[in-house]
């Protein structure tokens, strides 16, 4: 190798050891007035960084987005996905950065969970774009837009349940006959806490449920991670982050099944934000845009499992329906920390009690 | 007398080390709000560390989970190392091959495989054995603290021969045939001769195996976090990565200060194995030549106890990873599994973040174990070979990655980047983040391994060159770097493994922009996308298969590494 060559081999596995371009400051650019403006800028930056895990279809989502926008708008927008292996935990990691004054290492936010995590994210007015946009999609003044409707519900492997015996309520799931069957998330206190609201379980009867519940608990899993499931390893699964994972499976024919518990069952939203030092604001308006567009709703049933049971033409709006007829107590739970901020507190209670040593 | 150029490097890479410590120790004592620091909060972290409810129960945890992985993993890898060095078994080079393979098999992967190998209600052992005998209870069940015992000393095995293995190939066999001169039996030879001949490499191995072992998290997160079985490490993940607020640093920062306690209490105790260590000094260069102890009739026992170990360490853990990237979902396997296989979840891997994760892997790998090497080598000869004021402190200071958590590393030199150097030095992010912190958490591992072999070089061989008139660049090269050789060779191959298979470490200081292959793998396993992660990871070792040989035939190899005298050449 000549001295020219090897100095181009060096550049090249140096390049990455540069340091990240400086955070840009997405809270005081100017936001672009019409969807034809914000086309350009998003064509303008030429990329979107994302990272989550299988939410919104993950990486098929992601290309399929690409390949719709850059088709619809005639642009070159380069979408590229990282998965992440914790969701929850990597938010707190890009809410640290942003805070830093770093370049966001997402360019959004997949779920704006409470009003302090919507500090770290700009208000977007999506109703530029989509003009007949339902106002009571964005919560956290304009922070984040919910993209998806998920139904919280408990998994079950068809194989290992008899029919007869599935349970249809959350303390069906504390028989003695279920002990060590059940699997719960090292996170519950994230999707459990609303069985702390006064018409639900209350405080004491939702600490009263997971005390008990721990005990029968066999093992930890995450949400996403359902394979636990089918393959026995597990009976039940629950509370999940939302039963579309069921859903996706069933389509490919595998043993599982939901519990809608009749205590009450909450529909839960994931909803986007991006973040202040986002470095392709723009770009992340356009893809959000297209989430909430019927292609891109089409996109989130197919991929993902789910849609916005809010918006016109929505596939999870029958299932919602059916299930209320059959007696199922649905609650409307994203943004229900505003009146309730006793519930963050909750969240901690689960926690500590699921998460008990053995 | 060391020069600027062995000084210098030695005292920066302390100096980074002290500083990422001391961040760590003023985060133990600083209140956090929201993730951030935001004053002092006195013991407070302390108080809340000492009360949380599985304290106890995880400190009791992590004694048994790390005296079994010490344990098992010195019961196999020692005799394994002696086998490889000291035998006249044939073929025994094979025995290395094994051991690099299983040092590139990912330590979570291992625990995967051992996890639905003896899983308690799906894995094979058990639902066989349990069909077979009529059992109400699985008799073999693996996710229990005795489990992740044996599983995570079969994956130290490794590290423990590539340990003690240089001692041994480096030590003088006159000493041995002196004694067999005497009439001594080949066990009175081990226990009289050759383990007193290895001892600083074998207490040197121990400490920092079991320190390894206590930081472990690969195989604690697959096998007992599910469980609820914490040890330490998985108990700071936990703390680390909460989902109902931000990362509890505070308390993670107080565990990190009483372990960088205990990590000066076991540098006191290596620093007088140390002190002791000249009396071991057995290369002379004088009558050195290697002598293998014929094995006899006991040859087919020991290829079945390698056989035993490869199959532990290398093949249940690679053919169930290899059955779960084939598999479309997990199950029970039965025997029509293999009419299920296909290769679609290759089809569905993002190739272009794995392309991605290669770069920044192979990156690491140029980087880092050279950078670990030459570092080694300057810490190291000011500690072995001067009588430098402080030159044990300086040796104390290299040891504490070692003895502090990587997952606490991790998260000091992150949240440094992300907090401190963000104007001054912008490499949050970055693989030069990562490339900084493997670097700094390795080096204790190359001085360990460097000390080791230097103590072994008598001071006669460099006052001799000396007395010739050679430069001490000349004596480095000429007669200190030949003998240190293999040793050398070692760190630079383990080095460059465990940039290929870490996950600790990078999980902690890894961003969506700098993700390692390993990390790849692991995200798309840990967020569900088992069977692509699993192909991730069998793509990861089919790469390295190549990578392995090439090491073993063209590397500056086999009588280096393989048990000849470095002196007769």
């Amino acid at each position: 190798m000549n001295r020219v060559s090897a100095a181009a081999v060096s550049l090249l596995l140096l390049l990455p050891f540069a340091p990240p371009v400086s955070a840009q400051d997405a809270a005081h650019a100017p936001e672009p007035p019409n969807l034809a403006a914000l086309v350009q800028a998003a064509a303008k930056e030429g990329t979107l960084d994302i990272a989550w895990g299988d939410i919104y279809g993950g990486a098929d989502g992601a290309r399929i987005a690409q390949d719709a926008i850059n088709k619809k708008y005639h642009i070159n927008l380069q979408i590229k996905y990282t998965p992440v292996a914790n969701g929850a935990a990597f938010q707190n990691q890009v809410v640290q950065e942003i805070r830093a004054g770093q370049t966001a290492s997402t360019d959004i936010l997949f779920h704006i969970r409470d009003q302090n995590q919507a500090k770290s994210v700009i208000p977007v007015d999506y109703r530029k774009y989509i003009p007949n946009l339902p106002s009571g999609l964005m919560f956290y003044g304009n922070r984040s837009v919910i993209a998806v409707s998920t139904i919280l519900a408990e998994e079950y492997s068809t194989k290992d349940v008899p029919p007869n015996k599935v349970p249809t309520t959350l303390t069906g799931l504390l028989a003695p006959e279920w002990k060590g069957k059940i699997a719960t998330m090292p996170y519950q206190g994230v999707i459990g806490w609303y069985l702390g609201l006064p018409d639900v379980l209350g405080k004491d009867g939702m600490v009263k449920f997971y005390t008990a519940l721990s005990a029968n608990v066999g093992g930890l899993m995450t949400c996403g991670d359902s394979d636990r499931v089918v393959s026995g390893e597990f009976a039940f699964f629950g509370l999940d982050c939302g039963d579309q994972e069921v859903r996706l499976r069933q389509r490919k024919g595998e043993p599982i099944g939901s519990i809608y518990p009749k205590e009450g069952t909450a529909i839960y939203a994931f909803s986007p934000g991006i973040p202040l030092t986002a470095a392709h604001p723009n770009a992340a308006r356009l893809f959000i845009t297209y989430l909430l567009s019927p292609d891109g709703q089409k996109m989130l049933w197919d991929q993902m499992g789910c849609d916005n049971y809010l918006l016109p033409g929505s596939r999870m709006a029958p299932i919602i329906a059916a299930a209320k007829k059959k007696g199922v107590r649905f609650i409307d739970i994203y943004g229900i920390d505003v009146q309730h901020p006793e519930l963050d507190d909750y969240q901690r209670t689960i926690n500590t009690i699921v998460n008990q040593s053995k | 007398m060391a020069r600027p150029f062995v000084v210098v490097p030695a005292l920066v890479t302390a100096a980074t080390i002290i500083a990422l410590l001391a961040f760590v120790i003023v985060l133990s004592f600083s209140k956090m709000q929201d993730g951030m620091i935001a004053g002092f909060a006195g013991l407070g972290n302390f108080t809340a560390l000492l009360s949380d409810p599985n304290l106890p129960r995880m400190t009791s945890n992590t004694l048994v989970f790390a005296a079994i992985s010490l344990g098992v993993s010195f019961l196999a890898g020692v005799p394994l190392a002696w086998l490889a060095e000291r035998s006249d078994l044939p073929g025994r080079s094979f025995i290395w091959t094994v051991i690099l393979a299983s040092l590139v098999l990912p330590g979570f992967l291992v625990g995967m495989g051992w996890l639905l190998l003896a899983h308690p209600r799906i894995g094979v052992l058990n639902t066989v054995a349990m069909s077979a005998f009529h059992l109400a209870f699985p008799p073999l069940p693996i996710n229990n603290v005795i489990g992740m015992g044996l599983v995570e000393g079969l994956s130290l095995t490794s590290l423990t021969f590539v340990l003690v293995a240089p001692s041994l190939r480096t030590m003088d066999p006159a000493l041995e045939e002196a004694a067999r001169m005497s009439g001594a039996s080949s066990r009175a030879l081990l226990l009289k001769v050759t383990l007193p001949l290895i001892w600083p490499a074998l207490v040197a191995a121990a400490m920092y195996v079991a320190i390894v072992a206590v930081g472990a998290f690969d195989i604690p997160a697959v096998i007992g976090l599910g469980s609820r079985v914490y040890t330490f490490s998985t108990f700071m993940y936990v703390h680390a990565y909460p989902a109902d607020g931000f990362p509890d640093y505070g308390t993670i920062a107080a565990g990190g200060a009483l372990m960088i306690g205990l990590a000066l209490a076991m540098t006191f105790v290596y620093s007088n194995v140390l002190r002791r260590a000249r009396s071991y000094a057995v290369i002379t260069g004088k009558g050195y030549r290697p002598r293998l102890t014929e094995l006899g009739r006991w040859k087919p026992a020991a290829w079945a106890f390698v056989a035993l170990y490869a199959c532990g360490a290398l093949v249940i853990p690679f053919v169930f990873t290899l059955i779960y990237a084939l598999l479309p979902f997990a199950e029970p396997l039965d025997a029509g599994v293999f009419a299920r296989m296909s290769l679609s979840n290759f089809a569905e891997i993002p190739w272009n973040l794995v392309l991605t994760g290669a770069l920044h892997t192979a990156e690491l790998v140029v980087v880092v174990p050279i950078a670990v090497v030459a570092l080694s080598f300057a810490i190291s000869w000011i500690v072995v070979r001067t009588t430098a004021p402080g030159r044990f402190v300086l040796d104390g200071i290299s040891f504490m990655p070692h003895a502090v958590p990587s997952i606490l590393f991790g998260i000091g030199a992150s949240l440094a980047a992300l907090f401190v150097l963000q104007h001054i030095l912008p490499i949050y992010g970055t693989v030069a983040l990562i490339a900084i912190v493997y670097t700094i958490g390795w080096i204790s591992f190359g001085t360990r391994i460097v000390n080791s072999s230097l103590i072994q070089v008598h001071s006669d061989l460099i006052e001799a060159g000396s007395m010739s008139g050679a430069q001490l660049g000349t004596v480095f090269r000429d007669i200190v770097l030949p003998l240190v050789r293999p040793a050398a060779i070692g760190a630079w191959i383990y080095v460059v493994l465990l940039c290929m298979r870490e996950l600790t470490l990078a999980a902690f200081v890894s961003t969506p922009k700098n993700l390692t292959l390993p990390m790849v793998a692991w995200f798309l396993w840990n967020n569900g996308s088992i069977h692509e992660g699993a192909a991730v990871a069998v793509i990861v070792v089919l790469a390295l298969i190549p990578l392995l040989f090439l090491f073993l035939q063209f590397g500056p190899r086999s009588d280096a590494m393989f048990g000849s005298s470095v002196a007769e050449r």
